[in-house]
């Protein structure tokens, strides 16, 4: 008999578990069919800016921070519209006529393995006599568009340096170089997102900036 | 049966994604039918898009089951169709000639009572999404339903437009409103400065050295703040706004520094060799979580502001390159087989939760209540924003149009 009186108990306490679940508190009352369509609008407001204020209507603004102009502050490129310069620093810099090679790098690595060091070796012979004239030279780190944001561009980094490094060893002054990450922005191959074209993208570039 | 299952609310089609396939008790949702005012009817380019923006909206709350059906009834008149008289709620809309007003009224069908009536402007038409979205916030909370702020913040992102080029663009969270902000050159990692969202944080590629600005939204002013070869970013800012963690690379080494905004000052707070990215404040804001390679892959880690000792903070993937922290809470995105896919993590415990499981799913943001994440699904070469709201469990996609996004904030 006791047990019959603890089964039960649990199965009633079961049933009731289940049947609460993770219900909204929200749930329809009875609907009274008397009252539509009969009365006219009743009840109170809860919130303001609702209504009529001496017969003209309060609106919320809801937008703090746009002016009254045909696009506010938010309007196409009122902040900047290549008014704030394109400096020297996006300027691709150059160095004609002589063969600077990129160096190219896996995926998710950025040290200078021991078969690129003769690309290394040849691009510092041919940068010496201007670096020794007073010519800087800029070292541009990339990636391929699979990774995400700054991961990206601290890989991109991490490459330039790792070139910076191989060719201060092969004696360009430190203080000639300068290192930039351009992450995804600048891609060498657009055409697909194949494994083939990203791997022309993970690079790392050499130019002279006067 | 109690329970039925319910699809993704998704505008993407060409994927689906198990874990977003929800269960939810059908009687915990309110029906709702939306009713146009007669006499505002069709009277700018936009109103048809009024209809559908509520509409989003309040499914996105997850606390209603609307109507399909765009109605016409008279805003004034307190008589409510027969056809209605099954529904819990109507919301009758008025959207003005000008496109920049909107006026509401919630009526609780049992009783016609008007539950809220409120009335909405923006200063220009083309921010009338946030319309919407203010009145469906303050529906949900006069129902007295948990905040729903989020739906009406401004988005901030940066796109690529073509090669060296990207520009900062602020949107709604249905990108139904999208404008570029700042333009010309590279500008990259965008960021609030605070919780207001009156002025942003962003890096700007168009000097001699990668320099970072702060903007104001109220004036337009631009003040730059530092400057730093290599990289920089403002990667998050603290509560109050007085510290930024910055990612900067002098002697092209990337390392997290805390930079207080008042005095200047930094703080190197990493030191390891390789790449110490993508700083977060963690509860308190004397922790931060960030993304390292020091084990030779990219993954999460915490430490304590001040001491040197790591942990690794995530519990399930080797190749783990971006996170966000909301409280202990973590998001970050795994890179698995040819996937991509962002999981839900603890600083202080091993939990962790898939939320996605294919395709290219990346730079995963919490809400600034941490209960709504925000993420970039890249497919077929465009982006489209994912949302997934971690307590009702709605999710949908907004794609973009063109270009591929750089970074994102909200």
């Amino acid at each position: 008999m006791k047990s019959k009186i603890v089964l039960t108990t649990a199965t009633i306490v079961m049933l009731l578990m289940t049947g609460c679940a993770q219900k909204k508190t929200i749930s329809p009352d009875g609907i009274n069919h008397s009252t539509i369509g009969h009365s006219g609008i009743g009840g109170s407001t809860i919130t303001g800016n609702n209504g009529s204020t001496n017969g003209s209507t309060v609106y919320q603004n809801v937008d703090p921070y746009g002016s009254s102009s045909a696009n506010g502050n938010y309007g196409s490129g009122t902040y900047g519209n290549g008014n704030y310069g394109n400096g020297d620093f996006n300027q691709n810099g150059s160095y004609s006529g002589k063969a600077i090679q990129n160096i190219y790098f896996n995926v998710d690595k950025y040290a200078i393995t021991a078969d690129k060091l003769p690309i290394i070796t040849r691009n510092a012979n041919l940068l010496k006599s201007d670096i020794r004239k007073g010519a800087k030279l800029k070292i541009e780190g990339h990636c391929d568009a699979s990774g995400t944001d700054e991961y990206n561009y601290a890989l991109g980094l991490r490459r330039a340096r790792s070139a910076k490094d191989a060719l201060v060893m092969k004696g360009i002054p430190s203080g000639s170089i300068a290192l930039v990450s351009m992450g995804e922005s600048s891609p060498e191959c657009t055409s697909s997102t194949s494994s083939r074209c990203y791997a022309k993208n993970r690079r790392v570039e050499f130019k002279i900036v006067e | 049966m109690r329970y039925l299952l319910f699809f993704l609310l998704t505008l993407n089609l060409s994927a689906v994604d198990a874990v977003l396939n929800i269960e939810i008790d059908v009687d915990s949702k309110a029906n709702i039918s939306i009713m146009e005012d007669t006499a505002k009817a069709g009277t700018t380019a936009n109103h048809s898009k009024m209809f559908k923006l509520l509409q989003t909206d309040l499914k996105m709350s997850g606390h209603f089951k609307t109507d399909e059906k765009l109605r016409r009834g008279s805003f004034s008149d307190g008589v409510l169709p027969v056809e209605l008289h099954d529904r819990e709620y109507i919301l009758k809309y008025s959207y003005g000639t000008s496109g920049k007003d909107l006026r509401i009224k919630l009526i609780r069908v049992t009783d016609n009572n008007v539950v809220l009536q409120s009335n909405y402007k923006v200063n220009v038409s083309a921010r009338y999404p946030f319309l919407s979205h203010n009145a469906i916030v303050d529906v949900n909370k006069a129902l007295g339903y948990e905040d729903i702020s989020w739906m009406k913040r401004n988005i901030l992102f940066s796109k690529y437009i073509s090669s060296r080029k990207s520009e900062i663009w602020m949107a709604d969270y249905t990108l139904s409103f999208a404008s570029t902000i700042v333009r010309g050159g590279l500008n990259l990692f965008p960021k609030w400065a605070n919780s207001e969202q009156s002025a942003f944080y962003y890096t700007s590629y168009n000097k001699l050295i990668p320099t970072l600005y702060k903007v104001s939204m109220s004036t337009g002013s631009r003040k730059k703040i530092v400057a730093s070869e290599g990289m920089l970013v403002a990667s998050d800012v603290s509560q109050d706004g007085s510290k930024i963690l910055l990612t900067m690379a002098p002697s092209g080494q990337p390392d997290i520094y805390e930079y207080s905004v008042d005095s200047g000052s930094k703080k190197r707070l990493t030191s390891f060799r390789g790449i110490d990215v993508n700083g977060k404040y963690l509860g308190d804001e004397s922790r931060i979580a960030f993304v390292s390679d020091r084990t030779g892959r990219a993954n999460i880690y915490t430490k304590s502001i001040g001491s040197s000792s790591v942990s690794k903070a995530a519990h399930y993937g080797s190749n783990n390159s971006s996170c966000d922290a909301s409280g202990q809470n973590l998001l970050y995105s795994v890179r698995e087989g040819g996937s991509n896919n962002i999981y839900l993590g603890s600083a202080n415990s091993s939990y962790v939760r898939p939320l996605t499981s294919n395709g290219q799913n990346q730079l995963p943001r919490f809400s600034t209540d941490g209960k709504v994440i925000l993420y970039i699904k890249q497919h077929g070469g465009s982006n489209s924003i994912g949302y997934m709201n971690l307590a009702t469990k709605e999710s949908a996609l907004f794609p973009m149009l063109s270009g591929n996004i750089q970074s994102i904030d909200w």
